[in-house]
């Protein structure tokens, strides 16, 4: 079974669509910060949600670090296919080229034999005559 | 529930009449909770599709063929599996939800008790902090409280944040002094009564900052108790227990002083210099018979000094802070004990003490009648300071010409206006905010709130992130009152100016007079 680099580039949609929900949520988040509370908790609070933004933003940089691996892979997968399915071309090439080389040669071999045998069946007689 | 408002000043602090409240809207809240549940259910979801594609049997099959790059996607796939990441990352956000969801209800539920209890109220600063739990209001909200002092020990049960209080506070009490005070606050909890929590909204923002601190970290471990702000615990009891029961002053006995201008006996110069003594005089107790500052027969240090200033003689006295905080009074005055007695609007021993050695500094000086005092102190020192201030009998035998306090709840002391009060306060430090009110906003009573935990001008490295008893610690409070001495900010420089009359013009000239103060059965 062989991977379809199409669908490792649709992988990589996937994780690119997902970092940006992940930053969606990290601009929800700051912007709960704007409610109205004031207070020594109310600053932990914000101070909380400024960190889950920042963190949302982190997952949202590594889910776009893994699109972009995905990407790679890819592009690698696909050129490497390419490059063994241009193996397997020269391959067929090569293989085609002996046949006929091959086919050549036996030709060529047959004829040769031909004419061995031709002149040792010729001398044959006179040889039986003495 | 509305705040004061404060002035900010380019210095990073503000100058104001008193300390912060609560303003909140709750129905605003409620509705964010809800949307951060929500928030973090989506995440989880975006969590889990990227999860399915670290599972995907794609990944197995192109790996030979793109070796290099199929190494690129695991070690990416790690960083997004990896502890602290994306997978917590869902469950923070529901758990800062179901925090916030917590704190409007607690703070609706005080509403609530407020409004069915304030004509019961009663005003006695003893029994203004209920932190500890078992409150009406508390279980109303699903949320027993703590305070800021008790880290971890957390559960999360039936989607509400439930933190059983008391077994928590054993178990911090276990290592720390403050074992006994379980005991206190179990019997205290039945006395002191929701209506004053309702009535000082300002302390249920301490629950729930507890609160939110440890849904942010269920998994800490159970933490000491806080000293520093298991002051704030013990202003919960009051006199509503006879445990915390002062006794009386013990003749003052003079000690020798360090030398003047030494480290241990900073010359006042400037706010830091006079604040200075009264943070070195609380690390310079007393020992006792085994030779520890709270044990049996130890006592504090209370400081004098006479200064030839500007205008003449005048006398800083300087108080010490807590430093025992055992809920049994013992012959230290500098505990909670005495942290009660003040806060509960009563005379204490330290307070006593202070008085008479003022008296024998002043005797053995033949000072005369009218000579300026001022009066100085961290802490509980500070509550020492602006209750004698506050005090007719004490006004009478002594000039009392301004106080500085520094993280100190005083703001119930009801100093005169002609005498000038300044109040360092630190914007994360709890304790200033125990009384449950803001400091009187006059001319003569200056509150200087500072926040050393923020960047900014008054960032100091010693306050940690979350922890915010170290905005307490007295030397914090001596960079900020540094940092005062330095300012031009014209409403800084007049709250300074009264106390130009107590520096030193002349350091060499400083006489440190040090009492041992008792307190007896």
């Amino acid at each position: 079974m062989i991977v379809d680099p199409q669908y490792l580039r649709r992988m990589a949609r996937q994780a690119s669509s997902h970092a940006e929900d992940l930053r969606q949520e990290a601009r929800r988040l700051r912007a709960g910060a704007g409610v109205r509370w004031q207070s020594l908790a109310a600053d932990g609070f914000r101070g909380r949600l400024a960190a889950l933004a920042g963190s949302a933003d982190g997952a949202a940089d590594r889910a776009d670090v893994l699109a972009g691996a995905l990407r790679r892979e890819a592009d690698d997968v696909e050129a490497e296919l390419a490059r063994l399915a241009a193996l397997a071309r020269a391959a067929e090439q090569l293989a085609e080229h002996a046949v006929v080389d091959l086919g050549n040669g036996l030709t060529g071999g047959a004829a040769a034999l031909g004419a061995i045998l031709s002149d040792g069946l010729s001398d044959l007689p006179s040889r039986a005559g003495r | 529930m509305t705040g004061a408002v404060a002035v900010a000043a380019a210095d990073g602090w503000r100058v104001r009449g008193g300390a912060g409240g609560v303003d909140a809207e709750l129905d605003d809240l409620e509705a964010f909770a809800d949307a951060l549940r929500g928030c973090g259910l989506r995440v989880g979801s975006v969590v889990a599709a990227l999860g399915r594609l670290a599972v995907d049997p794609a990944l197995p099959l192109a790996a030979p063929l793109a070796p290099a790059a199929a190494l690129r996607t695991a070690a990416a796939l790690a960083a997004l599996a990896a502890p602290g990441g994306a997978l917590l990352l869902a469950a923070r956000i529901e758990a800062t939800g179901l925090a916030l969801g917590a704190a409007a209800r607690t703070y609706r539920a005080a509403d609530a008790a407020a409004g069915a209890a304030v004509d019961s109220v009663r005003a006695a600063a003893g029994e203004l902090l209920v932190v500890a739990g078992a409150t009406a209001a508390a279980a109303a909200a699903g949320t027993i409280f703590l305070g800021l002092g008790v880290a971890g020990g957390a559960a999360v049960a039936g989607g509400l944040p439930v933190l059983p209080l008391l077994p928590a506070l054993a178990s911090a009490g276990s290592r720390s002094s403050l074992g006994e005070l379980v005991g206190v606050l179990v019997r205290a909890a039945g006395t002191a009564g929701q209506e004053v929590l309702a009535a000082h909204p300002e302390l249920l923002d301490l629950a729930v900052l507890g609160t939110s601190r440890l849904l942010a970290d269920p998994g800490a471990p159970v933490g000491r108790v806080d000293p520093r702000v298991a002051t704030g615990l013990l202003l919960a009891l009051g006199r509503s227990t006879g445990r915390l029961r002062d006794g009386r002053a013990a003749a003052v006995q003079p000690l020798v002083p360090p030398p003047a201008g030494s480290a241990l006996a900073p010359v006042p110069s400037g706010l830091r210099g006079l604040l200075a003594g009264s943070v070195a005089v609380s690390h310079q107790p007393v020992g006792g018979a085994a030779g520890d500052a709270c044990g049996p027969g130890a006592a504090a240090r209370v400081r004098v000094l006479q200064v030839d200033g500007r205008h003449g003689r005048a006398w800083v006295v300087q108080v010490p802070g807590t430093a025992c905080w055992s809920p049994v009074a013992g012959t230290s005055p500098v505990d909670l004990t005495s942290d009660a007695a003040l806060a509960a609007g009563q005379r204490s021993v330290l307070a006593a003490s202070v008085t008479s050695a003022l008296g024998e500094a002043m005797g053995a000086a033949h000072a005369a009648p009218g000579e300026p005092v001022l009066l100085v102190g961290h802490s509980l020192g500070g509550m020492v300071a602006a209750g004698l201030a506050a005090d007719p009998g004490f006004r009478r035998r002594f000039a009392v010409r301004a106080v500085v306090t520094a993280g100190s709840p005083v703001a119930g002391d009801p100093v005169p206006d002609r005498i000038p009060v300044l109040s360092l306060e630190h914007r994360t430090d709890p304790v200033p905010r125990l009384d449950g009110r803001a400091n009187p906003a006059r001319a003569g009573w200056t509150t200087v709130t500072a926040d050393p935990s923020s960047p900014g001008p008054a960032r100091d490295p010693a306050v940690r992130p979350g922890r915010p008893g170290d905005a307490h610690a007295g030397e914090v409070y001596l960079g900020t009152a540094g940092r005062m001495d330095a300012s031009s900010d014209p409403r800084v420089r007049a709250a300074l100016d009264p106390l130009t009359p107590f520096e030193a013009t002349d350091p060499a000239r400083v006489v440190v007079r040090d009492y041992a103060v008792r307190r007896l059965p």
